[in-house]
């Protein structure tokens, strides 16, 4: 579904990416785990088109001096040369690191702009759906999204990426800076998305949790991918336990 | 007193909101400081003047209006877009179109007043004071126009589609708007709004080359009120701009000289106590 061949990033001189090789299939979650600083939301910022949009911000300007090279396809089609909002119609919908929600716009309205990918006549069907996974935004639906706790935020990023009905779902850390009984609810509501046949790629910080979810993972090291392979034997495997799972 | 400053500023008030929010639309999607906004104002009302005088009074305002958008995109388009990055370069630029349009019509119509003729010539009595029909007119219009532009914003996929960009256009373009489609379109309505404006000021006015400075100072100082960005700061800064300019030029001795004085001195209030303005969360969170 989701092929990155040879992906590099620079930052004007700094390289941030090294020629990064990753595939996820149909109906997988993917995990990408790694140390703070590797480059996992580059790669995300890189794959889901908004590499090619903050170069377009800042073109002619030293901020704008960006390199994206390597290839990203989806569903066949390359990919790399595209604007977020053209990927997302395509079925590729990030929910980005930080969650940025609409503040100033109310609960319901931050999912309907997540709704602006589907014909008008879908909205309310997918609405219903988010407002069944996510029964607390329906609660909080007239609310202001700034306003809501931490959590919340998190649920109503996920539901405003699910909202324009995404084939892949890509999540930058769910979890962090969330208290862990909340952490547990969103790892719970990640897998009933999985559930749903939504394949899932997963960026995480609490690698034991993520791997748990996941089918196949890619450990991710300045810039660099330095290990993968099914979830359940990197879970397994004392190095790996030692140098990400703190064990 | 009172009737006269309440009246006198409800109408003042629809001037300012079309101007204001307008201005805060192309600031808040477009991210351009449009200091040649008021300009567009002008513009509009001088187009009336001179398409009046070959037209009925409905088509010539439709044709001032459209010119100003075509300007304002073309403008836009070749010049702001494609500099953006470059703040201080896009702020010269505006101001360097602003001096451009009040030199054209220099060049077109002499530094002369010229006016339009009212569309509803005379006066009538509210709360006991005398006001220009023209001017109740004006204030209907105003209040017509702002409650679409509010019906647009709030209640159609296109309004939702360009206060999310507002707010964050990364997660905006993840949504799959287009940041250069909702920019357009802002620049586009903004535009209009300016014309609108003044359209609607062009029979109550005189008309002269330096009409667009009071009205920029206002407009700046409303926004830096409501928080620059916010829509519905802008309009609520435009409110607080004309009464407080009605009520000096009512009250105070010689209070019609200082219009320009009383914006000014709420820009420079609202820079030094609250910078951030009323509403000024806006957009303080971009990456
Ligand atoms: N816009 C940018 N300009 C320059 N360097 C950046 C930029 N964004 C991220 N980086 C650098 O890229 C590296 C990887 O960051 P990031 O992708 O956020 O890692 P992770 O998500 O794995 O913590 C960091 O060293 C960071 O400083
Ligand atoms: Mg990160």
């Amino acid at each position: 579904m989701l092929e990155v061949k040879g992906l590099s990033l620079l930052y004007g001189k700094a390289q941030i990416l090294f020629g990064v090789d990753l595939e996820v299939r149909e109906g997988e979650l993917v995990c990408l785990v790694g140390p703070n600083g590797a480059g996992k939301t580059s790669f995300l910022r890189a794959i889901s088109g908004l590499v090619r949009l903050e170069a377009w911000l800042h073109r002619g300007t030293k901020a704008g001096d960006i390199r994206l090279t390597g290839e990203v396809r989806f569903l066949g089609q390359r990919i790399d040369g595209l604007l977020p909002h053209q990927i997302a119609r395509l079925g590729l919908v990030l929910c980005p690191e930080r969650r940025r929600p609409f503040k100033e716009l109310t609960v319901e309205e931050n999912l309907l702009a997540g709704g602006l990918l589907l014909p008008k006549g879908e909205v309310k069907r997918q609405l219903g759906f988010v407002y069944e996974l996510f029964p607390r935004l329906a609660e909080r639906r007239g609310q202001r999204a700034g306003n809501l706790s931490g959590g919340e935020q998190q649920m109503l990023a996920i539901g405003r990426a699910l909202m324009g009905r995404p084939r892949l779902l890509a999540i930058d850390e769910p979890s962090t800076g969330l208290a862990p009984k909340v952490r547990a609810l969103v790892f719970e509501q990640i897998a009933r998305i999985r559930q749903e046949g939504i394949t899932v790629l997963l960026v995480e910080q609490e690698a034991a949790r993520a791997l748990a979810l996941a089918d196949r993972a890619y450990v991710l090291s300045n810039g660099r991918l330095v290990r993968q392979g099914p979830a359940a034997s990197l879970l397994e495997d004392p190095q790996f336990q030692r140098t990400y799972l703190g064990l | 007193m009172l009737s006269a400053i309440l009246v006198n500023g409800l109408v003042l008030s629809g001037i300012y909101g079309m101007l204001a929010l307008g201005f805060a639309l192309t600031y808040g999607v477009a991210r351009i400081l449009n200091l040649a906004h008021t300009a567009f104002y002008m513009a509009a009302a001088y187009g009336l003047f001179f398409f009046l005088g070959r037209m009925g009074f409905a088509p010539a305002a439709l044709l001032a209006s459209l010119l100003v958008l075509l300007i304002a995109l073309a403008a836009y388009k070749l010049l702001l877009e494609p500099l953006r990055e470059h703040e201080a370069t896009v702020l010269i630029v505006t101001i360097a179109l602003a001096l451009l349009l009040q030199e054209a019509v220099l060049l077109l119509f002499g530094a002369h007043f010229r006016s339009v003729p009212a569309l509803l010539p005379g006066f009538v009595e509210v709360f006991g004071v005398r006001v220009a029909q023209q001017a109740l007119l004006a204030l209907l219009f105003a209040g017509v126009v702002l409650l679409l532009a509010w019906a647009l914003l709030k209640g159609t996929r296109l309004g939702l589609g360009i206060r999310a960009a507002a707010q964050d256009q990364e997660a905006a373009e993840l949504v799959g708007i287009s940041l250069s489609r909702a920019g357009n379109w802002a620049v586009g309505l903004g535009a209009f709004l300016a014309a609108l404006a003044g359209l609607a000021v062009a029979p109550m006015a005189t008309l002269e080359p330096h009409m667009w400075n009071a009205p920029l100072l206002v407009v700046l100082a409303a926004v830096v009120l409501g928080g620059l960005g916010s829509l519905p700061g802008a309009l609520l800064g435009a409110v607080v701009l004309a009464f407080a300019e009605v009520t000096v030029v009512n009250l105070v001795p010689g209070g019609a000289f200082l219009r320009t004085a009383v914006a000014l001195l709420i820009l420079v209030l609202v820079l030094v106590f609250r910078p951030e303005g009323l509403f000024g969360t806006a957009f303080a969170e971009e990456r």
